[in-house]
């Protein structure tokens, strides 16, 4: 808009916008739906900055500044549930991300349809177990009678009791990560396959390249933007957790590696309903990952094309 | 069309079918032991004699859901809401994304980065509520589908696809003084079949495991979506109610079986509907529409 | 393609118009308080505010005649639908509140599996209802500051039985400790009769029998009488818990002569120790060792099962009944009914009983049983609502002798008679739900009665008609030790003023944290009990004397 300022750029302009008419009464529709219900809503993060009192509501409760911030960051635990929770999501990023990627590249190679379709639907039913079905099933597995250990004490080693172990909770919850959301997460990239020019396959082959190299050469960069996306996107998340999953697989034993910022908040939010201090987190939350997101786009727009904006 | 493959490509497709073997045989046994429990006795999977196979075949569990009173009309508001919901989600999806994949859409990164801007401050559940509020849109159809009418993540990939798109596919349209939205629907939707199978997929299967929103919307129980119908029956052969209720052991031995049984109950309809889905996955889409 | 663009300009305009009446009143309302609107509107349809005809004969129309001529007003109400209880459209006591008091009760009827959540946004947005029945006492105190709630004594003339009841001298104290800055907010779930229960060491017998050991009666003997049969079984554990360590040490640190984390409450390590009459914070009390010296042991011979830390009501419910475990904490009623049956599809003979109360080292006999009254399931009612006086006389009503019949047998000679003096559901009635997983809820379930219906005066005697013989003998066995003296009920929880609450909170959260961190490490033996004292030591640096202060401050207010 800054370009309107001067009387060539005003004609630019409106030009530019007269061009981009139509895509303006497209995108009118959306844009009111953030103004009202995004940045609407938001509006109510200010009670981070009060002493909330629904009652009263946020116009009239008492501001209080920084204090459920401070009271955050002085927080003794603070570091080690900021640190867990970026330690967990970067297991999350080095496994889980690149994990859908694959199972999608090596399924877009199989040739047989109904072996396809049936990996296809398998996959991705664990996506729609609840949270506790699926924990249930973990402390089963990793019980001292259970699977794991049944299959430790037959090759003569000790069991172990896994949920006891801090060094045991990253690896049981990425895995459980992997199992439940691998299949499901491939979809898009499926979908992004789909998309590839079947030409280049054809071509690719005349001129001897094996399928190795047309998956690297030909699929990668094929479905390369949606990665890219996909990654920033996820690079936004890297200090939110949900707590569903971790309260049913941590205890006091394994707080060390399992505590982080969501359940941290949540006990908290057990002892007293202090909407303030979960605003005043969130806000937290999200300077971080905007800080991080942007880094990460103005390099991905450097190596690549993609941008998040 | 069909080459003899060479050495390296066979060793290459047996890896890659062994793992996809060893891939759904990691989600099959456990999907079919919850099968298997669902219609057994309650007390041989207590004593842990399923596992294999199921022992005293019954479909008690699923009689006793679908036999609560709430399930058949909670079953139709869920329809009702998934095939609503996901119509709007998808059009002002489209209409979100495609815009903003547009080079010449002046202001485009403005717009993006207001709506990215959007994805890390989200407000949370209960400023939402207010919105809702006071647009009077509580216990209402519209309080479904309107508040979450777009998933940034979902309209970002989608927008993404667009632009994918090649940019010649564009010029001989506008060449014939065909018009942004025209164009849009023209030529970027039947381009474009595989992401919206996708968000297709993934915004119906959002409404279908709704639960929270529902919750907190809707006032009125005959409106109440499966989900929250379900829940409660899971939770009450759960009886964790309060500390001083007890239950029979007939009631309590069948929880597990209710447990999964619901899950079946829950994926059935998915599992009927994606192979229509999965049909827009095959190859060759862009092929063939450069040629119309 | 014509048709398509048709078809999709009109979801447009559609969705479109729907955006626009958003729109319009959005501008000051995204962040506003929006609290103050629809509920009251509904309520107020029919009514001229100024007016209060009840005021005058208010305060004593508990039985008096109905009092059809007041103008007819409508409540709305949120409850919540137990999951083992089905609430009705309509039943017996909406139609009697329309005839005694000319109240249309609206209900929101929330499933019972997300009440909190529900409550939660209801709460957290103060867009309350009239009246929102099954709070916990804790959602009353933590929201009872804002203001949201009617205080109850600015109207006690409208509600003289509830009051009579709360403030007897049996229950004066425990009332007291639900009031909020001194202000009672809720009607609470009075007991008239109940069927008693208790968390209880239920053991089995027929192992005891096997290995000819005496029923133990000390916790001394309870370990031993483990430890042999683990001899004759090897593969069989002693005892676990569901719900995690807090959990676990909850239940035997009060029976051993200290205590913390009291029944079912696995943050709190405050507990009222009976001998001083004051607070105390359990871990840090010295007698708290005993109980860690004896955890650590059973861990150590294998009586304490090594999950013990994960295990889920499932996983408990399945190593009862598949005979892995010798002896459960739990209540009376779950080990009658629930292990016992199943157990005994693999082995007839085996069947688990509850013991009575264990001596400690001093040979003291103590544990909790359940709070007297359901202080987690009261009802409040909005501080917006137009018509205090009128819904506070109905809800008063529901601890009269008549209210309390209606709402917990139904109407007499439909639903019930009287023998002898006492309330008898009729037969045909209880024929009706012959097929039910569990006749009581079944029966209750078609009146809307019961404690997990709308009754607020409690009379379990229906229960007690109908259920099994051997829960019953139990029911007695807790309560003669109760009057015995070994079992306390379970005392309520203090309230804070703001302040006070707000330090409590801090200290809890860091007490807890690093409480939980630790305590597995010396219950699993990773760490010595040479390093407790440690423990011991920042714990009181992270403020356990001061929370014992705050603590026996607010109990000294109240006392």
């Amino acid at each position: 808009m800054k370009a309107a300022k001067t009387k060539m750029g005003r004609k630019k302009f409106l030009k530019n916008v007269k061009q981009s008419r139509w895509l303006y009464l497209m995108f009118a529709l959306p844009f009111l739906y953030f103004i009202v219900f995004k940045y609407g809503a938001m509006a109510w993060l200010v009670i981070a900055f009060e002493d909330f009192n629904a009652f009263k509501g946020v116009f009239n409760s008492k501001w209080v500044g920084l204090k459920w911030f401070q009271a955050f960051i002085k927080d003794p635990y603070f570091w080690n549930i900021v640190k867990n929770t970026i330690v967990l999501n970067l297991w999350n990023i080095i496994i889980c991300f690149p994990a859908p990627i694959l199972l999608a590249l090596m399924i877009n190679e199989v040739k047989n349809k109904a072996f396809k379709k049936f990996t296809q639907t398998v996959s991705y039913l664990p996506y729609f177990l609840s949270t506790v079905v699926v924990c249930g099933f973990i402390t089963n597995i990793v019980a001292t009678d259970g699977l794991i250990n049944q299959v430790l004490k037959a090759l003569g080693m000790n069991t172990v009791t896994f949920l006891m172990e801090p060094g045991w909770f990253r690896p049981i919850y990425v895995m459980s990560e992997l199992w439940q959301g691998c299949g499901w997460g491939s979809i898009i990239y499926l979908a992004a396959l789909a998309g590839v020019d079947q030409q280049l396959y054809e071509a690719a082959s005349i001129d001897g390249a094996s399928k190795f190299q047309q998956l690297i050469h030909i699929s990668l960069p094929g479905i390369a933007s949606v990665i890219s996306i996909q990654f920033l996107l996820t690079i936004g998340r890297i200090l939110s957790i949900g707590y569903e999953k971790i309260i049913l697989l941590y205890n006091g034993a394994t707080y060390e590696t399992a505590d982080v910022i969501s359940t941290y908040v949540y006990r908290r939010g057990l002892i007293e309903a202090n909407y303030s201090y979960g605003a005043a987190v969130s806000i937290f939350q999200s300077v971080i990952a905007l800080f991080l997101v942007v880094m990460a786009n103005r390099a991905a727009r450097k190596i690549g094309q993609t941008s998040l904006w | 069309m069909k080459r003899k493959l060479s050495a390296g490509d066979r060793i290459f497709m047996i890896v890659v079918v062994a793992i996809l073997v060893l891939v759904c045989l990691c989600v099959i046994y456990p999907i079919y032991y919850m099968l298997i429990v669902s219609i057994s006795d309650g007390y041989a999977v207590t004593r842990g004699e399923v596992n294999l196979f199921p022992k005293g075949i019954n479909f008690a569990a699923y009689q006793a859901i679908l036999s609560n009173k709430y399930v058949p009309n909670s079953y139709k508001n869920t329809i009702v809401y998934t095939v609503s919901g996901t119509l709007v989600n998808l059009v002002m999806t489209g209409l979100c994304a495609y815009p903003l994949s547009r080079k010449h859409f002046f202001g485009r990164h403005v717009f993006n980065a207001m709506i990215v801007f959007t994805m890390f401050f989200d407000a949370g559940i209960i400023s939402q509520y207010m919105v809702v509020n006071s647009l009077h849109m509580r216990n209402t159809i519209w309080a479904l589908i309107i508040p979450g009418a777009i998933n940034v993540w979902y309209m970002m990939i989608m927008r993404t696809f667009f632009s994918d798109i090649p940019e010649d596919l564009f010029e001989s349209a506008r060449l014939d003084g065909a018009n942004d939205l025209t164009i849009f629907v023209r030529v970027v939707v039947p381009l474009s079949k595989a992401v919206m199978a996708t968000m297709v997929l993934f915004y119906a299967v959002g409404h279908w495991n709704a639960f929270l929103t529902p919750l907190i919307y809707l006032d009125d129980r005959n409106k109440l979506p499966m989900q929250l119908i379900l829940r409660n029956i899971v939770m009450g052969a759960d009886a964790s109610v309060s500390g001083s209720m007890s239950i029979s052991s007939d009631v309590a031995t069948m929880s597990m079986n209710i447990k999964y049984a619901v899950i079946f109950i829950t994926i059935l309809p998915i599992l009927v509907v994606y192979p229509f889905v999965q049909k827009y996955f095959v190859k060759g889409v862009m092929v063939g529409s450069v040629k119309g | 393609m014509k048709k398509k663009t048709v078809a999709l300009l009109l979801t447009l305009s559609m969705v479109l118009s729907a955006a626009l009446t958003g729109c319009g009143d959005s501008g000051d309302t995204g962040s506003s308080d929006a609290g103050n609107s629809e509920d009251s509107s509904q309520v107020s349809q029919e009514s001229s505010s100024g007016e209060d005809s009840g005021q005058a004969e208010g305060g004593e129309s508990d039985d008096g005649g109905a009092e059809t001529d007041k103008e007819e007003i409508t409540v709305t109400m949120m409850v919540t639908e137990p999951v083992t209880q089905e609430l009705p459209e309509t039943f017996p006591l909406l139609d009697a509140i329309k005839e005694k008091f000319n109240i249309n009760l609206e209900l929101t009827i929330v499933p019972g599996a997300d009440y909190g959540t529900k409550k939660a946004t209801v709460l957290g947005t103060a867009n309350l209802p009239d009246v929102v029945c099954g709070m916990t006492v804790d959602e009353v105190k933590q929201y009872g500051t804002s203001g949201m709630f009617l205080n109850l004594d600015e109207y006690k003339s409208y509600a003289p039985d509830y009051f009579g009841l709360v403030d007897g001298e049996d229950r004066a104290i425990e009332t007291n400790k639900m009031r909020v800055n001194g202000n009672l907010y809720c009607f609470e779930k009075l007991e008239k009769y109940r069927v008693a229960i208790a968390p209880l060491i239920g053991i089995r017998m027929d192992l005891l029998a096997e290995q000819n050991i005496a029923t133990p009666t000390t916790f001394d003997e309870y370990y031993d009488a483990l430890l042999k049969i683990k001899e004759a079984h090897p593969e069989m554990y002693g005892f676990s818990t569901r719900n995690g360590t807090n959990y676990l040490i909850g239940n035997f640190a009060y029976s051993m002569g200290t205590g913390g984390f009291p029944t079912f409450n696995t943050t709190r390590g405050m507990y009222l120790e009976p001998a001083t009459n004051t607070y105390v914070y359990g871990p840090t009390d010295e007698k708290f060792t005993r109980v860690v010296e004896f955890l650590r042991k059973a861990y150590a011979d294998g009586i304490l099962h090594p999950d013990y830390a994960n295990m889920d009501k499932d996983t408990m419910f399945e190593k009862l009944s598949n005979g892995e475990l010798m002896s459960v904490y739990d209540n009376n009623s779950f080990i009658s009914r629930t292990y016992n049956p199943a157990l005994q599809q693999i082995n007839p003979e085996a069947y688990f009983d509850i013991l009575e109360p264990l001596k400690d080292q001093d040979g003291n006999i103590r544990a909790y049983r359940y709070n007297k009254d359901w202080t987690d399931n009261v009802a409040v009612i909005s501080s917006r609502t137009e018509h205090p006086e009128r819904i506070v006389e109905m809800m008063n009503w529901l601890y009269t002798e008549e209210g309390s019949l209606l709402s917990n047998f139904g109407v007499e000679g439909e639903h019930y008679d009287m023998v002898d003096g006492v309330p008898t559901i009729k037969q045909e009635l209880i024929d009706e739900c012959a097929g039910a997983d569990d006749i009581t809820s079944a029966v209750l379930g078609k009146l809307g009665a019961g404690l997990l219906g709308m009754a607020y005066y409690v009379d379990e005697t229906f229960s007690a008609q109908v259920s099994d013989p051997i829960y019953m003998e139990q029911a007695d066995k807790v309560a003669a030790w109760t009057e015995a003296g070994e079992l306390d009920f379970l005392p309520n929880w203090l309230s804070f003023t703001e302040e006070e609450q707000e330090k409590v909170t801090e200290i809890e959260q860091n007490l807890s944290n690093i409480f939980n961190q630790e305590i597995d490490a010396f219950i699993t033996g990773k760490k010595s009990m040479d390093e407790w004292a440690g423990l011991v030591e920042s714990l009181k640096g992270a403020g356990s004397e001061e929370l014992e202060n705050i603590f026996n401050a607010a109990y000294d207010r109240i006392k």
